[in-house]
């Protein structure tokens, strides 16, 4: 509510100001003219938003398999995981940007290079927080679980999997975020659809206000996509928040 | 339960050593700090025992070894007549409790009542005539109506009560209380007290249970081992014949009570 009321204020002072100081069209539009840009370019940014959007989901999903997969194998395998997570850290140091032009010429204009660099931007924070997360069961019901002899496939189902939970979605929130970040880049840098190419496009025809339109609806959809997440969150860990209700009651 | 076989121990320490190695602080290694050394007693078959002691004596540590949580360092532990822990496919001799419910709060109270054979991999007949049982014992445990309520629906005593079904469910002839009523207010904590003194004649099992409460000791036990010193090298045994008088025995082996040698019986 106070945010839907902070960003009409935002937008009235935007139009105010555009009104009064008049900046060149190309420079800076008035929200209106990006409001009549978004009717009137709607056929072609929906189309484009579609292409992108199917990155995004893609690369989520990927990211999802891949990243949940490591964490699991790590916290399965000691070893497995001494050896990979070097790895998995050095994968985040070198400037993705850099290997993506290789990447459109290893895989040209299709969806997956696009896709491939959203996955690794976005698979590393799920890697890193499903592993946390599977780490940080408590002590006392691992206790418990030794005592009845469970075995480690079982204990990891009953208990591990549920308790890693939490960070597993937090994690598939940033995977998200990462994922409208880096599919459109892997636009910018060779493709022939999508929102990231239209911006361009239309920025290089001096077309303000249809970049605006442009950006806010990718923004739209990295918002919408991104509270989604939570509301599935939200369904599945429903033990969470009864939880913590109850600590509140006690502590009240 | 066959009376033939009362005469045997449901657990036997003989000569167990056991050292706790805490948490290494920041910059320095750990040590090992020894617990238990060449501690031996055993624990009647059908007995309610209660081992009492100061906090971080050791009380728990024995209990954990009989659990097979934990391995000692040299002895040998019996638990009805072999070594503790267990392995897929063969019952729990042993049913340990910890002092906090750790009930996990994404499943319903017969859920949880059921893990400990879950997690042992029974078979789905076999857990399905587990549920009959344990929703049979629900009202025993003061838990009617509560079987599909998820923990955070109940109250710290239906949590702690839960938890004990859950204990008794898994099956285990000895059962191993860890200071079960440690984290209940004074009021809940007595009223669960009195409820098992009466529930604990329809127990079919061996009790043993740690406590820092001398008169939860008196109260539920018909034998009090005492931990006075910590390395343990031995328990010192209060057979409970009348509560107030094991009562001052206990505190006075503790140390916490002026010696009254006239009133001191049994051993």
């Amino acid at each position: 509510m106070r945010g839907g009321f902070l960003a009409l204020l935002l937008l009235v002072a935007w139009q105010a100001g555009v009104e009064l100081f008049r900046p060149p069209s190309f420079i800076l539009p008035a929200p209106s003219q990006v409001a009549a840009a978004l009717w009137s370019e709607r056929a072609t940014l929906l189309a484009n938003a579609g292409v992108t959007l199917e990155e995004i989901l893609l690369a989520v999903a990927l990211s999802a398999v891949v990243g949940v997969g490591l964490a699991v194998a790590m916290r399965m395998s000691p070893r497995f995981a001494g050896g990979a997570y070097p790895w998995l850290v050095a994968s985040q140091m070198f400037p993705t940007v850099a290997i993506a032009p290789i990447l459109v010429l290893w895989l040209g204009y299709t969806l997956a290079p696009k896709v491939l660099l959203a996955v690794l931007w976005s698979f590393f924070p799920l890697v890193v927080s499903t592993y946390d997360g599977l780490g940080r069961v408590d002590a006392d019901a691992e206790e418990l679980f030794a005592s009845w002899g469970a075995g480690r496939w079982r204990r990891f189902r009953a208990l591990e999997w549920p308790s890693a939970l939490p960070a597993v979605f937090s994690g598939l929130k940033l995977a998200v975020a990462f994922s409208v970040s880096g599919a459109v880049v892997g636009e910018w840098l060779g493709a022939q659809a999508g929102l990231g190419y239209l911006i361009q496009r239309y920025s290089s025809q001096l077309q303000a206000s249809a970049v605006f339109a442009a950006v806010f609806l990718l923004a739209a959809l990295g918002i919408g996509l991104f509270a989604l997440t939570g509301r599935v969150e939200r369904r599945v860990l429903w033990w969470l928040r009864t939880a913590q209700d109850e600590i509140g009651r006690e502590e009240a | 339960m066959s009376r033939g076989r009362a005469e045997g121990s449901a657990l036997r320490f003989d000569a167990v050593t056991a050292v706790y190695r805490p948490l290494p602080a920041a910059g320095r290694r750990g040590t090992e700090v020894p617990v238990l050394e060449e501690l031996s007693f055993a624990v009647q078959e059908g007995s309610f025992t209660a081992l009492v002691g100061p906090s971080g004596s050791g009380k728990s540590t024995i209990l954990k070894l009989a659990a097979g949580i934990l391995r000692p360092r040299a002895g040998r532990i019996e638990v009805c007549g072999a070594p503790p822990g267990t392995r897929p496919g063969e019952p729990l001799r042993a049913s340990y409790m910890p002092q906090r419910d750790s009930l996990l709060p994404w499943r319903t109270l017969l859920e949880n009542a059921l893990l400990p054979l879950e997690m042992h991999g029974r078979e789905a007949q076999a857990l399905r005539e587990a549920r009959r049982r344990a929703e049979e014992l629900l009202p025993v445990f003061g838990l009617e109506g509560k079987g599909d309520a998820y923990p955070a629906q109940l109250s710290g005593g239906e949590r702690q009560r839960a938890a004990f079904l859950r204990t008794v469910m898994a099956g285990g002839r000895l059962l191993l209380l860890d200071e079960p009523f440690g984290a209940l207010d004074a009021l809940t904590r007595r009223q669960l007290q009195l409820w098992l003194a009466g529930l604990r004649r329809s127990l079919e099992a061996t009790v043993l249970l740690v406590t820092h409460d001398v008169q939860e000791a008196a109260l539920l036990a018909d034998e009090v081992l005492v931990v006075a010193a910590t390395p343990v090298r031995a328990l010192e045994r209060v057979p409970v014949r009348d509560r107030a008088t094991a009562e001052r025995r206990v505190l006075e082996l503790l140390g916490l009570r002026e010696a009254a040698p006239l009133e001191v019986g049994g051993a």
